[in-house]
């Protein structure tokens, strides 16, 4: 039987699935490295790594510790390193409110609206930030031509790992919307990326079809929507429902979904409590000098 | 003599070689109207390609020179004599003839009124000098030796000379001479020899055809074809027909149509959407009614205190909106770029009214929250119809409107109309201008443009007169200024926005005094059925094609992806920091 690790950030667990759907006879341990439980997992990690034959791992910086890129190649030797799926041209209103090591909370995680950021530095009443969600002004602020930037960064980024994404691509535009947020792909995606990895590392054969995953990891965390004046242009159906973490609480009736008035009003409940270095941030700053000479009256 | 004379008509063909293919294709009944036209000159050179042409010509000539009208045989022999010999000849048989110098007292008197005549004819209607020495002489003698004269031969050159160097005055003596010598081709030759000539064609090169080419003519003695400029100095002469009054309106009358060729055309899956004032209903009505496909973004939905009025007149339920400052904030305000500090007006009972449109349900909102989402919906369907429409038709109505001071929000009525208080903003009459209308209709352009690049507008002026004035002066003034305004501004717009917005003339339809106002009803402002129907004839001439047209309709609609693009610094800056950022999964996994 064949070992396999995989460590890594959200997509690794993704990854490890496909691999567990293509590769005969083998097991796969996969490990998200992410602070909160990065050390109630380190014995697991620590022994199946150990007795792993193959290690997958995103490129992670040594205050990752244990699962640094570079203390896993010094304990373990070769490590096969995994590119990171990054693409907003879905959602490009998509953004991080970061300052330093701080990640300022949202009613969606630490995903923010770059719109309603902008328009609450702006002094915007709340209520009328839901009118600014339209065709013309994603037309100013750019949103129509993110596709084909993102897509042009995410090839070349691919490439830079060696990966050439280019026969799997038609295949993930024919999916529809394949990302749940930018940095959060579909199965299909991560199914197809594992494949790329598998065929370079000499698992699978070069013809082997892309596996379908029936288990989508990043489904649990906040999905993010492709608006609708967006997603037409992309010959897509879109929404303004927002997707946060977690799965519903079917005994206490509640959902995991809330449509963009709430996300605004909750946005704006949180913003007070953000300081302004969060919104000089660039995209937040630049959004803001889009908005401002548009808006006529209070 | 004879030889002369055809040398003339000659020469009076090549100036009029142009107008020839024109003429042809004209209606002939019209006579008097291509006389006006043209000129006689060409009218009667060109008039050998027309039977009909030389029976109204030789009539008219009986009535001008005998006072009556022609007898059968006298009209069979003139117009043999015109066709065939030319206009001179007819001319000379009628101003020869025993009855013009009976009438005139005697040969010699009636021969002297000839020679006049043809004198003036020749000089421009110069005074001739005494020519009772040429009157005793036979007719042919008595011509040619008019032809010869200097005073004749000076004047011709002096034509061709402008005619084909541009300059006034300053013939030179060689083609003075040429001309006395061997009549006009002779000193079209002549000029055609010399340097001014040769610089006026190369300046005008480009127009062409200026130059016409005409028959070799001088071939005949061995020499090249002459070209021969046609009328370079008059820029309307040879112009289409609808560029003329007489042939453009007076000849069609109320029929008259008169847009040129429209840019584009709507197939039936098309879709159309429209707004202005009340006369933009009649636009949207037919359209619908034709079977093209009328864009309705906004239907009753059920809601209550929404009542299922003001529905499918126009794509949203907007009402009438009759001035382009209105159509541009009703843009803004869908798209969330402008909010009214005013948002209701109170009505009767208590009850509420939107300002920006507030008869669209009778009595008004049973509450402010239903009035708002009302609106919401409305917006929404406002930027459907922006977004999803393949042409947009805006009618102009008013210059006179309702502005806030407050905020500038302009109002379809004063508040007083349908309000039972005076809103806080106090909204005060305003009067747009030219330019405050082409700026409103500019500004609006460039926003909806952005949403809907591939869109083309059709812009129109309401025909229907203002129902009532607020400036102390007579409806009537206002009225004509207002829609003078509104016609100049869209003039102004459709010439900057060349191949994306083009002008609609019903108001030209209805107004026009081709129609004789028959197109109002008895209250001289409503249009009549018969008015819509003639407009909308011409509307489906010119833009309805019966056709279907698998295009997606909805312009941002893309099945193909968007084409490569090349990423800047901070696009790559952006990215990179995505691919740094930690999710945020342990919100619910720690």
């Amino acid at each position: 039987m064949r070992r396999i690790a995989v460590v890594g950030r959200c997509q690794a667990a993704g990854i490890g699935d496909a691999l567990m759907h293509m590769v005969d006879d083998c097991e796969v341990h996969s490990f998200v490295a992410q602070e909160s439980y990065r050390d109630r997992m380190l014995p697991h990690a620590q022994k199946a790594l150990a007795e792993c034959d193959l290690i997958f791992s995103h490129y992670l910086y040594a205050d990752h510790g244990f699962y640094s890129t570079e203390n896993l190649r010094k304990e373990f030797g070769e490590v096969i390193l995994i590119p990171p799926v990054v693409f907003s041209g879905f959602q490009p209103d998509c953004i991080d409110l970061i300052v330093g090591h701080s990640s300022h909370p949202s009613p969606l995680g630490s995903y923010h609206s770059a719109i309603v950021a902008a328009a609450y530095s702006l002094d915007v009443p709340s209520d009328r930030v839901e009118t600014l969600f339209n065709k013309f002004v994603y037309q100013r602020l750019g949103y129509y031509q993110e596709f084909a930037k993102a897509r042009t960064y995410l090839h070349s980024s691919m490439k830079a790992f060696g990966i050439d994404i280019s026969g799997e691509w038609p295949d993930w535009v024919k999916s529809g919307v394949f990302m749940h947020s930018y940095n959060h792909p579909k199965p299909i995606v991560l199914a197809s990326l594992a494949k790329l990895l598998a065929i370079k590392a000499g698992l699978v054969p070069a013809d082997t079809p892309t596996p379908e995953l029936g288990f989508d990891f990043l489904s649990h965390f906040p999905i993010w929507p492709v608006y609708p004046e967006l997603a037409q242009a992309l010959g897509t159906k879109g929404s303004y429902t927002f997707k946060k973490a977690g799965t519903p609480v079917l005994i206490e009736g509640t959902h995991t979904l809330m449509g963009l008035r709430e996300f605004v009003q909750k946005s704006y409940e949180l913003y007070g409590d953000v300081p302004q270095e969060a919104f000089d941030l660039p995209v937040v700053a630049k959004t803001r000098e889009v908005l401002a000479p548009l808006l006529i009256g209070s | 003599m004879d030889g002369i004379k055809k040398k003339i008509n000659i020469a009076l063909l090549k100036l009029s070689v142009n107008k020839w293919d024109l003429l042809k294709e004209l209606d002939v009944s019209n006579i008097d109207g291509l006389i006006t036209r043209f000129g006689w000159d060409e009218i009667l050179a060109a008039m050998v390609a027309s039977e009909s042409y030389l029976t109204a010509a030789v009539k008219k000539l009986y009535t001008d020179i005998l006072e009556r009208e022609a007898d059968p045989d006298g009209l069979r022999s003139h117009i043999y004599a015109y066709g065939i010999q030319g206009w001179r000849v007819c001319l000379q048989g009628l101003l020869g003839s025993d009855e013009y110098r009976d009438r005139k007292g005697g040969k010699d008197a009636a021969a002297k009124a000839v020679l006049t005549a043809m004198w003036r004819d020749l000089t421009d209607g110069r005074d001739p000098p005494d020519l009772d020495e040429l009157a005793s002489l036979p007719w042919t003698d008595a011509i040619d030796a008019l032809l010869s004269r200097q005073e004749v031969a000076a004047h011709q050159s002096g034509r061709l000379w402008q005619r084909l160097t541009g300059n006034q005055g300053g013939v030179p003596e060689t083609v003075i001479s040429a001309f006395t010598r061997a009549g006009p081709e002779e000193a079209i030759r002549a000029i055609c020899d010399l340097p001014e000539f040769e610089h006026f064609v190369n300046r005008h090169r480009a127009k062409l055809p200026f130059v016409v080419a005409v028959p070799p003519v001088g071939e005949a003695h061995g020499r090249p074809a002459v070209p021969v400029l046609s009328d370079t100095l008059n820029p309307y002469k040879g112009r289409p027909p609808h560029t003329y009054w007489n042939s453009g309106v007076a000849v069609s009358g109320a029929e008259t149509d008169p847009m040129v060729g429209a840019p584009f055309s709507i197939s039936r899956t098309d879709a159309i959407a429209t707004a202005g004032s009340c006369f933009a209903q009649h636009l949207s009505k037919s359209l619908a009614a034709q079977g093209h496909r009328y864009l309705v973004t906004e239907q009753y939905h059920g809601h209550p205190g929404v009542a299922d009025e003001g529905y499918a007149v126009y794509p949203a339920r907007f009402g009438n909106i009759y001035t382009a400052r209105h159509l541009l904030q009703l843009f803004e305000r869908a798209y969330g770029l402008r909010v009214p500090q005013s948002d209701y007006w109170q009505g009767e009972e208590g009850r509420f009214i939107d300002p920006f449109r507030p008869r669209i349900q009778e009595g008004g909102f049973p509450s402010i929250e239903t009035l708002l989402e009302d609106r919401e919906r409305h917006y929404r369907a406002v930027r459907q119809m922006f977004e999803q429409c393949r042409v947009f038709i805006f009618t102009l109505g008013l210059t006179e409107t309702w502005i806030s001071p407050v905020d500038g929000s302009v109002y379809p009525l004063a508040p007083g109309v349908v309000a039972s208080r005076v809103p806080d903003d106090d909204p005060q009459f305003h009067n747009h201008s030219v330019g405050e209308v082409s700026s409103d209709l500019d500004r609006f352009l460039a926003l909806f443009f952005e949403v809907n690049p591939a869109a083309q507008v059709i812009l129109t002026v309401s025909p229907v007169p203002l129902i009532a004035t607020y400036e102390d002066r007579h409806v009537l003034v206002s009225t004509v200024a207002s829609k003078s305004i509104l016609r100049a501004a869209v003039d102004e717009v459709c010439r900057r926005h060349d191949g994306k917005v083009t002008y609609f003339p019903s108001y030209e339809i209805i107004t026009g005094p081709q129609s004789a106002a028959q197109y109002y009803r008895e209250d001289l402002r409503e249009v009549t059925e018969e008015g819509v129907a003639f407009v909308m004839s011409v509307f489906g001439r010119h833009f309805l094609s019966s056709g279907l047209d698998d295009a997606p309709i909805a312009p941002g609609a893309a099945s193909e992806e968007p084409a490569a693009v090349e990423l800047r610094e901070e696009d790559i800056a952006r990215f990179s920091h995505f691919v740094k950022v930690v999710c945020d999964e342990e919100a619910i996994l720690g």
